[in-house]
């Protein structure tokens, strides 16, 4: 018979994970998310941004990594790079901005200036430090350098560990989402624009990241809003913002046939991505004898060719996540940053990319499917959002200490590129696949 | 004495101010059939990610709604599983400074939403613009409602009910 185990202890995360099952204290103990700053964000793959969005040089954008607060910039040199943004004096953050261009961070409480690339250049009043010795020469006061950045196709990644997996390793056989999303540009090119959308809940950070390929949810979470846009005329005025939208929301009302019929994969590493969900037919996406649809797709064709066109244009990948904290849509350009704030806080930034070579009209479909899917007064988010609030207060009760991830289980089948794929798409494969990589980080 | 006199303000049409007043009484009320009618065929209800933001349709918004995508939000309230309005948010708001807008049958305001839910109390706070077109009896629609929060970039929580 089970022993309850009390949320406050320390408990060994090692025995949080069983067969099938997951302790609650992964979600609500506050010790357990220190561990998991340290042994995940302190040591994972993480990303930081796409490179247009530091596209030459002074170009800056600044985030977290887990608790660590980061400038990204791209130098003189033309080399992106990851520091920390606190001043090696006296521990100001150095910029506040999100983005912007630079020449130098001058920090604003004693004026101490640091090249793009982290180098400390000048210090004011030197003489008062002790005549010649500031900026020492040795390096000794440069930004702190994040040991480890990578670029896979434009998306950069870095890792607070010195060493470890290389991001081609840590990506594993789930980098094909990020090969899908490149190969569909024209001319293979993205740009981060249209704005950010940016939303909170009340919940750990690990419930977003769940339930983007959570397959099984929509029928029950965004039963509202599916039934509000089954029962909506057509006939009625849309400027197209709101038809992306509708049918977005009736996608979400698929027979559960669909559902299961559909492809979910998962790897090692804790990554997964669901497929088969959209087809060109009945999605946002517009049907293949559109115009705009026609257009994009001899744009693809003057980049790959039509065969290898047919090839790109046939793989139906709609969420991927890269654990632990991102989570893209390859197909409708759209990619989220999960953000822990606390064991209960959770902060989701999204982006939406350009095609620059597409048609113009793909862009403004995908700032209608933006808000449909990311904005906080989204018809489908808001249920969401509610959603995981009431499962972070659920599991702060002592009604039960386990969470059940066994749907599927059993019937994960290897596939040939090194996923493992559910037996069906309402499988909690990609659920024990994160908690198998979350043992993994906290044990090792 | 300037030599220059600055024309006068356009004054506020009586009516389209009522309007204002209407409509933000009817939402507080829940009665959200007679708010949508208060809309036009083809209009927008918007509230900006950006203070000063150019488009809808170049840059995400909180929410964008077309006429089709309003009728839809309406519907959406009487669904018995709206989870984020279970239970159902309390409001009152209010509508202050009201003056005539920049383009001709407009009105602009300063605009707050409290909101409580959930043993939560929340505050919208911005300018707010409408925008009119005559309704062919002598009597106006709302064509566009636009909402400037202040903290339209800042990181939020989910909005469920109508701003």
């Amino acid at each position: 018979m089970d022993m309850p185990l009390p949320t406050r202890s320390r408990l060994d995360p090692a025995e949080m994970v069983q067969e099938g099952r997951v302790h609650r204290a992964a979600y609500v103990d506050p010790a357990i998310f220190e561990l998991e700053m340290d042994r995940i964000f302190g040591r994972a793959w993480l990303y930081l941004c796409h490179e247009s969005q530091v596209a030459t040089p002074g170009r800056f954008f600044s985030t977290q990594m887990g608790r660590e607060p980061v400038i990204v910039a791209r130098a003189r040199d033309g080399v992106i790079r990851a520091m920390f943004n606190r001043c090696t004096h006296r521990g100001a953050k150095l910029t506040m901005d999100e983005t912007g261009q630079a020449k130098r961070f001058v920090c604003c409480y004693h004026g101490w200036a640091f090249d793009l690339d982290g180098k400390l250049a000048e210090v004011p009043l030197p003489e008062g430090y002790g005549a010649g010795t500031y900026p020492p020469e040795d390096g000794s006061l440069d930004l702190v350098r994040v040991p480890r950045v990578e670029n896979y196709r434009g998306f950069i990644f870095a890792s607070l560990a010195a060493e470890g997996p290389t991001l081609a390793e840590f990506l594993g056989p789930v980098a094909s989402s990020f090969d899908d999303m490149v190969d569909r540009a024209p001319g293979g090119l993205l740009e981060v624009a249209g704005g950010v959308s940016r939303h909170a809940y009340d919940g750990n950070w690990k419930l977003v990241i769940e339930n983007h390929n959570d397959t099984l949810h929509p029928r029950f979470v965004h039963a509202s809003s599916v039934a509000a846009a089954r029962d909506q005329k057509d006939t009625v005025h849309s400027d197209g913002a709101g038809e992306v939208q509708i049918k977005q929301m009736r996608q979400n009302g698929a027979p559960a046939a669909v559902w299961e019929s559909l492809g979910i994969w998962a790897s090692a590493s804790g990554h997964s991505f669901m497929g088969d969900y959209h087809t060109d037919a009945h999605m946002a996406a517009r049907p293949a004898e559109d115009p705009v649809q026609m257009a994009y797709r001899k744009a693809l064709e003057e980049t790959h060719g039509v065969e290898r066109t047919e090839e790109i244009l046939s793989i139906q990948r709609f969420n991927t996540v890269i654990y632990p904290n991102l989570s893209f849509m390859s197909r409708f350009r759209q990619l989220r940053v999960v953000q822990p704030i606390s064991v209960n806080r959770t902060v989701v930034t999204t982006y939406t990319f350009r095609m620059p070579l597409a048609p113009p009209e793909m862009f403004r479909d995908g700032i209608a499917f933006a808000n449909v899917v990311n904005g906080v007064g989204s018809l489908v988010l808001t249920d969401d959002l509610e959603t995981y609030a009431r499962v972070q207060d659920g599991l702060a009760s002592q009604g039960g200490d386990w969470v059940d991830v066994k749907r599927g289980m059993g019937g994960d089948a290897n596939e040939a590129n090194g996923t493992l794929r559910g037996q069906t798409g309402t499988s909690e494969i990609h659920l024990r696949a994160q908690f198998a990589a979350w043992r993994r980080w906290m044990t090792a | 004495m300037s030599a220059v006199l600055e024309a006068p303000p356009p004054a506020l049409d009586p009516a389209l101010a009522a309007l204002v007043i209407q409509e933000s009484a009817l939402l507080d009320a829940w009665k959200l059939e007679e708010w949508l009618a208060m809309y036009a065929p083809v209009c927008a209800y918007w509230v900006p990610t950006e203070w000063d933001q150019a488009s809808p349709h170049d840059t995400v918004s909180h929410i964008y709604d077309d006429r089709r995508l309003l009728e839809t939000r309406v519907r959406r309230f009487r669904h018995a599983m709206f989870h984020a309005q279970k239970p159902p948010s309390r409001t009152v708001r209010l509508v202050t400074n009201l003056r005539a807008g920049p383009v001709s049958n407009s009105t602009l305001c300063s605009y707050e939403v409290a909101e409580f839910r959930n043993n939560r109390h929340r505050r919208y706070v911005g300018r707010c613009r409408h925008e009119f077109e005559a309704d062919g009896n002598g009597g106006w629609l709302i064509s566009r409602k636009r909402f400037d929060m202040i903290d339209c970039d800042a990181v939020l929580d989910g909005i469920s009910i109508i701003l």
